[in-house]
């Protein structure tokens, strides 16, 4: 037998309307703040938009397809071959910050030990305080013992977006491409397109 | 004069004609290869330890080779098979380890998703980092977001 509070409702339905307001306001608002892996399974995937995991995926092929394509063989001397950043082209039908593209291509080109990647000789002067250094050493000792190492190869990076839409379904295609010139000749020694399709009527999140 | 008995036979063969076009299931590949490979592959014995029961029944790695590239740089290929009529994403990482067991840290492993149409067999690719790395550890999970 049920005991009975004041306004006449068992207990165990009482309990039952308890758990399921507990159930509501825990699920109910979405899931609390917290910090995730990131392109891990707990993050969003947009369908407008390139993603954490979309920057991720691009840069792996590309840096992987470069070191399995491409002979970085040591130079005479024995220094590593180095890279310059040329230009990045952004098609793409919104902003995107190309450095989260292009640092997940050095990362691994550097952490090979195969190739380095010139921070002041490439087109942009990435790192001014190097490349200041650089001329002042050249500068007080007269000797250009400190000249600024020519890059071996320029790296030249696109990005681009076609946009299609059928039954309330949007479908966004961004094609990440890269080319690697040798700076001696002006000869492509490797290029790559890297497309990434995404499909769906809304965004989802993982949970 | 209207056979209302008529009609409702015909509705409910109307109804099954558009479910059984709604349901059908998705069309998977065929594949063709050569009768005996001419590459000789080389392949790695694995440990499996599977807490998903459904990511390891539908997604079946068949088998894992490795070769070098670059000189001294490991690259490893896991051949992956989606073993159901329905395509499905997995999302994916390499863990590198040193020759003294000991994980490198590095920029490379970070969580790639991957599609794989129905009955689709793709491999999952990993080069090294550096020519320290000498193992390696590939978790895979249910890709929920897609």
């Amino acid at each position: 037998m049920f005991m009975r509070i004041k306004s006449g409702m068992p207990v165990a339905s009482a309990s039952a309307v308890l758990a399921l307001s507990l159930l509501t306001t825990g699920c109910g608002g979405g899931p609390a703040a917290h910090t995730t892996e990131t392109g891990g399974a707990g993050t969003i995937t947009t369908v407008g938009q390139i993603d954490d995991q979309d920057f991720a995926a691009a840069a792996r092929k590309l840096s992987q397809s470069m070191i399995t394509s491409v002979d970085f063989g040591p130079n005479a001397d024995g220094s590593k071959k180095v890279i310059g950043v040329s230009r990045t082209k952004n098609d793409t039908a919104q902003m995107v910050d190309t450095d989260i593209l292009l640092d997940q291509i050095k990362a691994p080109l550097i952490e090979s030990g195969k190739a380095t990647v010139t921070t002041i000789g490439g087109l942009t002067t990435e790192d001014p305080l190097a490349s200041r250094n650089v001329q002042a050493k050249d500068f007080a000792t007269g000797d250009g013992s400190a000249k600024l190492r020519p890059a071996d190869y320029s790296l030249m990076t696109h990005l681009s977006q076609t946009h299609a839409t059928a039954d309330g379904v949007r479908q966004n295609t961004f094609y990440f491409s890269m080319t690697l010139t040798e700076t001696t000749n002006g000869t492509v020694v490797w290029t790559k397109q890297v497309p990434i399709t995404k499909v769906g009527s809304h965004n989802a999140f993982g949970g | 004069m209207r056979n209302p008995i008529k009609n409702q036979i015909k509705n409910h063969f109307l109804w099954l004609a558009l479910l059984a076009v709604g349901c059908a299931a998705p069309s998977t590949q065929n594949n063709y290869e050569r009768d005996k490979p001419t590459y000789q592959a080389s392949n790695i014995k694995d440990k499996r330890v599977e807490t998903d029961a459904f990511l390891a029944q539908k997604f079946k790695v068949l088998e894992i080779r490795q070769t070098t590239v670059q000189g001294d740089l490991m690259k490893v290929n896991v051949l992956v098979l989606n073993d159901d009529d329905w395509a499905g994403n997995v999302i994916y990482k390499f863990e590198w380890l040193d020759d003294q067991g000991m994980a490198v840290d590095t920029s490379s492993s970070a969580w790639v998703s991957q599609n794989f149409g129905a009955r689709e067999t793709l491999p999952l690719v990993s080069i090294a980092p550096n020519g320290r790395c000498k193992d390696f550890h590939l978790k895979m999970q249910q890709d929920l977001r897609n």
